[in-house]
């Protein structure tokens, strides 16, 4: 019953007036990324690139928020971006980038999703619904809160939060939450087209290919997922979520387009689905 | 089929309350026990018939996910009425009304009609959302208020009956009007402007 021409006609007849959010520029993606801030600073500095100094009374440089390193804006180009965090600095858990997280902590994966994961193995593999069902929102909160505030201390048994579902929606909110998402915006538009392709075997080669492109972190938090989703797809008995639900649930958490237009998400939503359907029934070949 | 109004209503509320099976049973008439997700929006069209006039709505039926609600206030643009449900065996479902409604109300027309739908009333030994509950909180924000079930299709078609009349007992003025004021507002899209009133066939 999809129809992109009633959506369009919509658009045109109700001709409210209202400028598109203009999408964000590579740059200042890569800022999000790399945590640099135009800083302030109290008394003379100099930059830690140049070693000249830091001329001005406001806004003298910039300064790295996952390191704390300090140069200037014109330097911080130069710098090159594999500064190991600095576990003090980096105060919260969602909506830190997903690389930087991994690197403070020194894992593998974010630890949030090691623990929901284990969870939800523990649990609710047999839950109907799983994924699907959303739980109560001010719990999923709580749950956020506690992993920013406690880190791998969080608590989230079934003494406290007996309903599975916040778990797994806590798990959805960090993916969606991540100022880069686990399917990078590089490759996003690479992805679509690889599920564009019709020739089954030729479209795994395509999607395989541009895993490759992701970065570690990103490559391994997705392998660990997929291993976990095809271990819900194998309860579809209990839980009724077969790879193609999860697919629908899992796209537009694990990707989104780097131009946040409402008709690009729309026209590329099927698409999105198939990526992450293809992602967890080929698990075992594509990782 | 030729009509002189197309009213647009959308379906909102929280995942696998049974908005896609209440969207089935009003144009379709059937039931489908699938666990099948709504991908971003699927779309329906039911003709009904008032005052003589043939009307079509067109009702939008949206996916209850999360993720998919950085489209959602396109959804509202020019909707005449939503249909907001909510699932009677799960309290959960219930508690997000608010922030549903403050959704509704931020990124739609103010004229626009809510209806409150308890879905799955069929399932009476499951109940953790009492009537009574619903009921009040209708009144309390201004709703009309129904109990369905998908499944056993009761009450389902008394979905449109708002546009029938002016609901009695409704607290907001704003809200359900006679379709001849309605056919002034700016959220009707008018189709064939100089043939309203004669009788299609």
């Amino acid at each position: 019953m999809f129809s992109e021409e009633l959506w369009l006609e919509n658009e045109k007849k109700c001709a409210v007036v209202r400028k598109p959010k203009p999408g964000r520029k590579r740059q200042e993606l890569l800022a999000v990324a790399l945590g640099v801030k135009v800083h302030t600073f109290r008394g003379p500095h100099w930059c830690e690139y140049c070693a000249n100094f830091m001329w001005g009374l406001i806004a003298q440089g910039v300064r790295c928020s996952d390191c704390g390193l300090n140069v200037h804006k014109q330097c911080s180009k130069h710098v090159p971006n594999d500064c190991q965090p600095d576990l003090k600095r980096i105060k919260k858990v969602y909506c830190c980038d997903l690389t930087t997280l991994v690197k403070a902590h020194n894992t593998q994966r974010p630890m949030v999703v090691d623990i929901c994961i284990r969870e939800i193995e523990a649990r609710g593999l047999k839950s109907e619904g799983l994924y699907r069902v959303s739980g109560f929102t001010e719990h999923i909160e709580d749950v956020k809160m506690a992993f920013d505030r406690d880190g791998e201390k969080a608590d989230i048994s079934a003494n406290i939060y007996p309903d599975i579902n916040i778990i797994t929606g806590a798990l959805k909110l960090y993916f969606r939450d991540l100022p880069i998402p686990v399917i990078t915006y590089d490759t996003y538009s690479k992805f679509i087209e690889a599920a564009k392709i019709s020739n089954a075997d030729e479209r795994l080669e395509a999607v395989h290919e541009v895993l490759m492109l992701l970065p570690p972190a990103h490559y391994e938090t997705l392998r660990y997922l997929m291993i976990h989703l095809k271990k819900v797809t194998m309860n579809e008995k209990d839980n009724f979520m077969n790879a193609e639900n999860l697919g629908i649930v899992f796209g537009p958490t694990l990707m989104r387009p780097p131009e946040d237009s409402t008709l690009t998400t729309l026209h590329d939503m099927r698409y999105q689905k198939l990526i992450v359907q293809i992602l967890i029934e080929n698990e075992d070949v594509l990782f | 089929m030729a009509y002189a109004y197309l009213f647009k209503y959308i379906i909102i509320g929280d995942t696998g309350v049974g908005k896609s099976c209440l969207l089935l049973q009003f144009t379709d008439k059937r039931f489908q026990p699938v666990h099948d997700l709504t991908i971003g929006v699927e779309f329906g069209a039911r003709m009904i018939t008032i005052d003589g006039k043939q009307i079509k709505l067109q009702i939008w039926d949206t996916a209850g996910q999360e993720s998919f609600r950085s489209i959602t206030r396109s959804y509202y643009r020019g909707a005449a009425g939503a249909l907001l449900v909510y699932d009677i065996t799960r309290r959960d479902t219930f508690n997000h009304l608010t922030t549903w409604l403050e959704d509704a109300r931020q990124h739609s027309n103010s004229n626009m009609v809510i209806m409150l739908i308890g879905n799955k009333s069929d399932l009476e030994s499951r109940r953790e959302v009492k009537k009574e509950e619903g009921e009040a909180f209708a009144r309390e924000h201004g709703l009309i208020f129904m109990e369905t079930s998908a499944k056993t299709a009761s009450n389902v078609e008394e979905v449109p009956s708002p546009l029938r009349s002016g609901e009695p007992g409704l607290h907001r003025p704003t809200a359900p009007q006679p379709i001849q004021s309605l056919a002034q507002s700016p959220m009707l899209y008018k189709i064939h402007p100089t043939s309203i009133g004669y009788n299609y066939s």
